[in-house]
């Protein structure tokens, strides 16, 4: 067909058989007659099929009583017939529009809930305030106005601090926080978790029991509860002292991969070991990896059953020689390293110290590293038995 | 026959495409799968494997296989298929 394929569609068209004598004949009369002709065909000899426009079929007919020819349409394809085949069809046509109007009817009424961010409050109690603020299950969403049932929920219930309602199809989807409740005070000390030297000391509530400048050791009390307030409360600041050391080698091997691989595959059934391809490793030097497929567990059983994917690959070491500069950087590279793991990340660092230490090989280049940081050093402990 | 000459005067002075003054047939071919003719004279011979159609002075021959006339109109046709041969002949 041609590009016409859309409007050939919708105006509808027929395939006819055409048998006779000269065909081309009679094909270059229907031409000049002005009636087209598309996909024509040859079937056998004397015998074309070709598709023809509906409208056009009845002026073939004074053309074919003239020859000796017969027309006869095999089929008919189009919208107009589609429509007319599905008008005989009644009930399937009653069916697909009660079909629709059902999914339609259906998708404008509220069928379920999906409720987040409860803890303390219970699905039911988030329900029966829904219904309070007239949305019930099977209620229209037309009748529905979100932002007043938010306000209303909010109104009814205190211990619900946010809501948001929206729709996803017909579910309604209900996001909301809870009030959280602040436990009441405690009686308890603060306390310094770690050995350090007070540089500062904020008293809000208790009795002070140590001052600026003294040491102090981890597990000690800064600042006590007294009888007015259970609860002792300030800000503590010390100095801390971390102490790392690192070392690295003047001389020391790596190695490299050369790019050379091999590949095996064990198949492991039990304790039984099947390898494939059977082959030598000649490598002088290499590393073994292993990479392991398990068969997928279903329903219970597990399968003594593992694919395993050897790959060897090839390695060569090699000489690295560095200044002993460099291998002091990189000593205390790696001693700081240690120390800032340590280091809770709200700490000042104030002074670095570097000290090279003495070994007896002279291969090894050995550093240590003293870090002075200014940091926060108290946490609060409840006293053992203390009720509020 | 002086019309004629004239109006090839015509078309060469003024150059003037062919298949527009003097009638001749325009082909086109999309690699050997699809054939456009335009000003036919009709067609003198339809089989699965050898179209022959007419154009002024001479006949088109289109060899090849899986022939179909895709479209036919007053002064154009499609043919689809797998062609091998374009040969011409004088009538």
């Amino acid at each position: 067909m041609s590009g016409s394929r859309i409007t050939m569609f919708f105006n509808g068209y027929l395939l006819i058989d055409i048998r006779g004598n000269a065909l081309e004949r009679f094909i270059n009369q229907i031409n000049n007659n002005d009636i087209k002709l598309y996909n024509l065909k040859k079937i056998k000899k004397n015998h074309f099929q070709a598709k023809i426009r509906a409208k056009n079929f009845k002026k073939l007919r004074p053309l074919v009583k003239k020859r000796m020819c017969s027309v006869k349409i095999i089929n008919k394809y189009g919208f107009p017939f589609l429509m007319s085949c599905l008008w005989k069809r009644n009930f399937m046509l009653f069916g697909f529009i009660l079909l629709f109007m059902i999914i339609y009817l259906g998708s404008s009424f509220v069928w379920f809930y999906e409720i987040k961010g409860i803890n303390q409050l219970s699905k039911e109690k988030v329900e029966l305030l829904l219904n309070k603020s007239g949305i019930k299950i099977g209620t229209l969403k037309k009748n529905i106005n979100i932002n007043t049932a938010e306000k209303n929920i909010l109104k009814l219930e205190s211990d619900i601090i946010w809501i948001d309602l929206s729709w996803k199809g017909t579910k309604l989807k209900v996001d909301l926080v809870e009030r959280k409740k602040v436990p009441g005070a405690v009686k308890g000390n603060l306390i310094s978790n770690k050995n350090a030297i007070i540089s500062e000391i904020i008293v809000f509530k208790g009795l002070p029991v140590v001052q600026t400048g003294d040491t102090v050791k981890r597990g000690q009390i800064l600042i006590a509860s007294s009888e007015e307030s259970k609860a002792a409360r300030g800000i503590a600041k010390g100095y801390v002292w971390y102490e790392a050391s690192g070392e690295s080698k003047l001389i020391s091997k790596k190695y490299f991969f050369t790019g050379r691989n091999k590949r095996q595959y064990v198949i492991r059934i039990g304790g039984f070991k099947i390898y494939f391809p059977p082959i030598k490793i000649n490598f002088k030097e290499y590393i073994k990896v292993n990479s392991v497929k398990i068969a997928s567990e279903w329903r219970n059983i597990d399968f003594p059953l593992e694919l395993i994917n050897v790959n060897y690959k090839e390695i060569k070491f090699i000489k690295i020689e560095q200044m002993r500069k460099s291998a002091e950087y990189f000593a205390l590279e790696e001693a700081l390293g240690k120390i800032l793991n340590k280091i809770n990340n709200k700490a000042i660092i104030l002074e670095i110290l570097p000290e090279k230490l003495n070994v007896h090989d002279n291969n090894i280049v050995r550093c240590r590293l003293l870090l002075k940081t200014e940091e926060i050093i108290a946490y609060y402990k409840e006293e053992l038995g203390a009720k509020d | 026959m002086v019309l004629f000459s004239f109006l090839k005067y015509f078309q060469e002075i003024f150059d003037l495409p062919a298949e527009v003054i003097m009638d001749q047939p325009l082909i086109m071919l999309v690699a050997n799968k699809r054939l456009y003719i335009e000003n036919h004279k009709g067609i003198a011979l339809f089989q699965e494997d050898l179209i022959k159609v007419r154009v002024k002075d001479f006949f088109i021959i289109i060899k090849g296989f899986n022939f179909e006339l895709e479209r036919i109109e007053e002064d154009h046709l499609i043919i689809v298929g797998d062609f091998s041969i374009i040969d011409y002949e004088k009538k």
